[in-house]
């Protein structure tokens, strides 16, 4: 089966002492016609490689301003410019995808839980994770496995 | 009660390309038969051996000879995905409680649950063992 991949990405503790030592990557395909999971195969990344893996993606917040007119009123609308899409999601929408309950069209590539330890790394104040350089280092990841 | 199922599988910690424990995965099936994925746990080698000789090793495969023990089933990757991708409605039959994943590329490795499959001997296990490990 040819096609791109996707990775759904989890909290792993591997010293069972119930903190979290890094992620457990699952590499999987999708056949969007068929709305169909290959999972292939799965990578445990420790939360210092991950940081490493996380650094070398971050892009700084560009924010502009924009005045929308709504009845009367005006306010301002504050967009965030990134070439990323959503990729924190809940665990129920992560069993939704897991069950073939949304469409696979819209699909993120990298798929990461809203809960995860490693949040903040994902989800920072001033900069952004530039999804696309994320991608390429998870794939490299994969391909030296 | 909720029933829960489980999918163990080989994992590498340590980047050496040997896999080193394993990851079990618990789920449950609610109403509509969907598979809902709850905790992703590790434990190496030992602590799973550990496990397995606390349950019980019974000879026979997958014959179970104790009612209250569910013998683990392997499954290749195509036919985990196959399992991953069926609803199990109310219509179809329910999916092995225990399955182990056995990945093509260490075959070896996973083999080693039970002393290996292939020398007959089956590998049990109980809810109450894996709801400790959870």
């Amino acid at each position: 089966m040819t096609g791109k991949y996707y990775y759904f990405i989890e909290d792993l503790d591997i010293t069972s002492d119930k903190i979290p030592d890094g992620v457990l990557i699952r590499q999987c395909k999708i056949n969007i016609g068929r709305k169909k999971i290959y999972y292939t195969k799965n990578n445990y990344v420790s939360f210092e490689k991950l940081k490493d893996m996380i650094n070398n993606c971050y892009e700084t917040k560009i924010i502009t301003s924009q005045k929308i007119k709504k009845g009367v009123k005006h306010y301002t609308k504050t967009i965030v410019h990134n070439n990323n899409r959503l990729i924190l999601m809940s665990a129920k929408t992560i069993n939704e995808i897991k069950n073939n309950k949304l469409d696979f069209k819209r699909l993120p590539r990298i798929i990461i839980s809203k809960k995860t330890h490693f949040n903040k790394h994902f989800n920072n104040n001033s900069n952004i994770v530039n999804i696309n350089k994320l991608l390429k280092n998870i794939n490299n990841l994969f391909s030296n496995k | 009660m909720t029933k829960y199922y489980y999918i163990i599988e080989g994992i590498d910690i340590d980047g050496n390309k040997n896999e080193d424990g394993f990851i079990i995965s618990r789920y449950k099936i609610d109403k509509n038969g969907n598979k809902i994925f709850i905790k992703t746990k590790y434990l190496t080698f030992d602590e799973l051996k550990l496990i397995s000789n606390k349950v019980k090793f019974m000879s026979g495969g997958f014959v179970n000879n104790n009612k209250q023990l569910q013998p683990l089933i392997v499954l290749t990757q195509d036919q985990l995905n196959q399992l991953l991708q069926k609803n199990q409605n109310q219509n179809q039959q329910q999916p092995p409680q225990y399955v182990v994943a056995n990945n093509d590329k260490s075959p070896s490795f996973m083999g080693k649950i039970g002393d290996g499959f292939a020398y007959g001997l089956g590998f049990n296990a109980s809810d109450a063992v894996f709801d400790a490990i959870f």
